[in-house]
């Protein structure tokens, strides 16, 4: 709760109660930048400071990512330039100490409440246990209850709707036999 | 305003303005037309106290819809017809909202000027001749709105494409607190940071979209459930009306555009004069957070993207699929994907493999944290997200309610000097709206009220300010921007 009564410490003539800046003092404020997003910039005098990628990487991660290698000679120096760059680009991150830092993986709620609520218990999976029996005697093992489930709504898709190549039931994929 | 009187507008709009390549796609001009036709006694029952009823809205095309085709603007996904709605467009058509079409994009989103479409350059052209940039990725929705192409448009913002091209073409761009909005039906880039925006002419418009989208959807696991939802109710729904104001010096980077940083303060004054203070805030971590951004947006999407093979659905490469040695998809994708998004999935493949993840992707995740604390530090309502003690919320009386910085450091720059820009240089425009998505905080960016001098002469309004709130506060940024 927040009162705004009037206070006769006002610093500025239209000054307000809780505090903060005059906007007169804006122009001052903002005189001396704080930092240049221009550092962040491979340098154009020397090489960029980042880890070399070889040849032999780059076309690792090329395989890794499913895309083709470079034709040439030429494409390859400027896939390897280009990622000096990005890698310069980003490695400002190193700068900080991260230590007892977790890592923020997803924004979700993350309070002990939520974390209760989300826990799988024994209740939730009680609809899947009734399905089950005990039966036997000496051997007692689980029955499923095999009545139908309905699923036609998740069911109900045509695989090879999206498909542009399919033959019969599958999808085609052509590829070159491998070198004897 | 209703669409029997405007569909011809918007439909006129549509033909003079084709060259700026806004539309991926467009739906008969005749759907819109027959809507208008309906009797206005028959639409009075329906419409009542709707905000969206028959109005034209755009989608971006990387927003799932089934009579249209959804491209992500990709060479891979060109001819690709979702089977489904995306469950936000499904919200906007059960409450009679119209698709008027699809609306061209960057790449699977992996843009900061919509140049990287393959149904070319989104073009923004604010005089007889001009072709600058409207801002990525969802320029194409930006552009829409901005020449009343339609209503008002979807759009998806990862690391700002919602605000950065509503701050070029003059519009206001809103991106809505993570996992508020349904990502059911949106194509993936970077699945921890992806938001569906709004992009229309005015803050009431997009509230009301707003309104109609913020609900929980059990479709999507990144949907807040409800018991948070609840949670981030205000409280004290009657909000004083003095507002703590932050000014992060961060944000005051040497590169900031005279025009910009004037249009900055004379916002900041207008704010004062109106009764509210004034607080200057520190976010360190600002100078680490696009580096961070550029790690784990990349790291994602070729996680993501690797879906594309061509095979379930997709474009295809002509003949034979493998080669002796090769990757079986790899000329599909060498052809079907653009070159900066093949330049984003080979900087995620490194910073996911073995010698990098932990001084790449993990140290950019840890930084991604920072960020969050950054902003929890100078908020002086604290994150819902996690747990508080009653102490520390005494202790943060002090903070500030909003934030109030540019949208982008620059104004929008010529479509030829973004061809000839080196790819990394345009990651620098993301600077500002980075945070926010990293945190997950809701942002909006409104025009900056004030028209700068064209060469031709004329004057433009192409700079965005940018209201950002603690995360779930997405209610005080609409008002806030309402008032700016």
């Amino acid at each position: 709760m927040r009162h705004f009564t009037a206070s006769p410490l006002h610093a500025y003539p239209h000054g307000r109660e809780n505090g903060g800046i005059h906007p007169d003092e804006l122009e001052e404020l903002f005189a001396e930048p704080t930092w240049s997003v221009e550092s962040l910039l491979p340098p154009s005098t020397h090489a960029p400071d980042a880890p070399q990628v070889t040849s032999q990487q780059l076309h690792h991660l090329l395989r890794l990512s499913a895309l083709p290698p470079p034709e040439t000679l030429e494409q390859e120096q400027k896939m390897l330039d280009t990622l000096a760059a990005q890698l310069h680009f980003v490695g400002k991150i190193q700068e900080v100490d991260t230590t007892d830092v977790k890592p923020l993986r997803a924004i979700r709620d993350e309070t002990a409440a939520a974390e209760e609520t989300q826990t799988i218990t024994i209740d939730s999976i009680k609809g899947a246990l009734q399905k089950e029996k005990v039966i036997g005697h000496h051997y007692k093992r689980i029955q499923r209850d095999t009545a139908p489930v309905d699923a036609k709504n998740v069911e109900d898709w045509d695989v090879l709707g999206s498909a542009e190549r399919k033959s019969g039931k599958y999808f085609v994929v052509e590829s070159e036999r491998p070198q004897e | 305003m209703s669409l029997i009187k405007h569909a011809k507008t918007y439909l006129l709009n549509q033909s003079n303005y084709k060259h700026l390549n806004a539309f991926n796609s467009l739906v008969e001009p005749s759907v819109l037309l027959a809507r208008s036709g309906i009797s206005e006694s028959d639409r009075a029952e329906e419409i009542g106290s709707n905000d969206v009823y028959d109005k034209p809205i755009a989608i971006k095309d990387n927003i799932c819809t089934k009579d249209l085709k959804t491209t992500a603007s990709s060479g891979i996904l060109k001819d690709f017809v979702s089977p489904y709605d995306a469950t936000v467009v499904k919200l906007l058509q059960d409450d009679g909202a119209v698709v008027v079409g699809k609306t061209n994009m960057d790449e699977f989103g992996m843009g900061s000027h919509s140049t990287h479409s393959h149904f070319g350059p989104v073009k923004l052209q604010r005089y007889e001749g001009e072709e600058v940039s409207a801002g990525g990725s969802s320029g194409g929705s930006a552009l829409a709105v901005a020449t009343s192409q339609c209503w008002a448009a979807l759009g998806t913002d990862t690391g700002g494409s919602v605000r950065l091209p509503a701050a070029y073409t003059g519009i206001v761009g809103f991106k809505p607190s993570y996992g508020l909005l349904s990502r059911w039906g949106v194509i993936a880039y970077a699945n921890s940071l992806d938001t569906v925006g709004i992009l229309g002419k005015n803050v009431k418009d997009v509230e009301a979209i707003f309104d109609k989208l913020n609900v929980y959807d059990p479709q999507d696991p990144t949907s807040l459930p409800r018991s948070t939802r609840a949670r981030l109710l205000d409280p004290h729904p009657k909000r004083p009306d003095s507002l703590r104001i932050g000014i992060p010096l961060d944000y005051n980077i040497d590169t900031l555009h005279p025009t910009v940083r004037k249009s900055w303060i004379r916002r900041l004054r207008e704010l004062w004069n109106r009764g509210h203070t004034l607080h200057p805030v520190r976010l360190p971590t600002t100078q680490q957070a696009l580096s961070a951004y550029y790690v784990l947006a990349p790291a994602e999407a070729s996680s993501n993207l690797a879906k594309y093979d061509g095979v379930r659905f997709g474009s295809r490469a002509e003949g034979i699929d493998g080669a002796p040695g090769r990757v079986l998809f790899a000329k599909t994708r060498g052809q079907g994907f653009g070159p900066e998004v093949q330049r984003r999935i080979l900087l995620g493949a490194f910073s996911l493999s073995a010698q990098a993840i932990d001084n790449y992707f993990i140290q950019a995740q840890k930084i991604r944290r920072l960020v969050q604390h950054d902003f929890n530090g100078v908020f002086a309502r604290p994150n819902p997200l996690f747990d508080h003690d009653g102490t520390t919320s005494s202790k943060k009386r002090k903070g500030v309610d909003i934030l109030v910085c540019p949208t982008a450091p620059s104004l929008p720059p010529s479509l030829s000097e973004v061809e000839t820009q080196d790819p990394i240089h345009s990651y620098m425009n993301d600077v500002f709206t980075v945070p926010a998505s990293l945190a997950g905080l809701p942002a909006i960016s409104v025009p900056s009220g004030e028209s700068h001098d064209l060469p031709s002469g004329t004057s433009c309004n192409s700079v965005g300010i940018q209201i950002i709130g603690q995360y779930g506060d997405d209610k005080l940024v609409l008002d806030a921007a309402k008032n700016l």
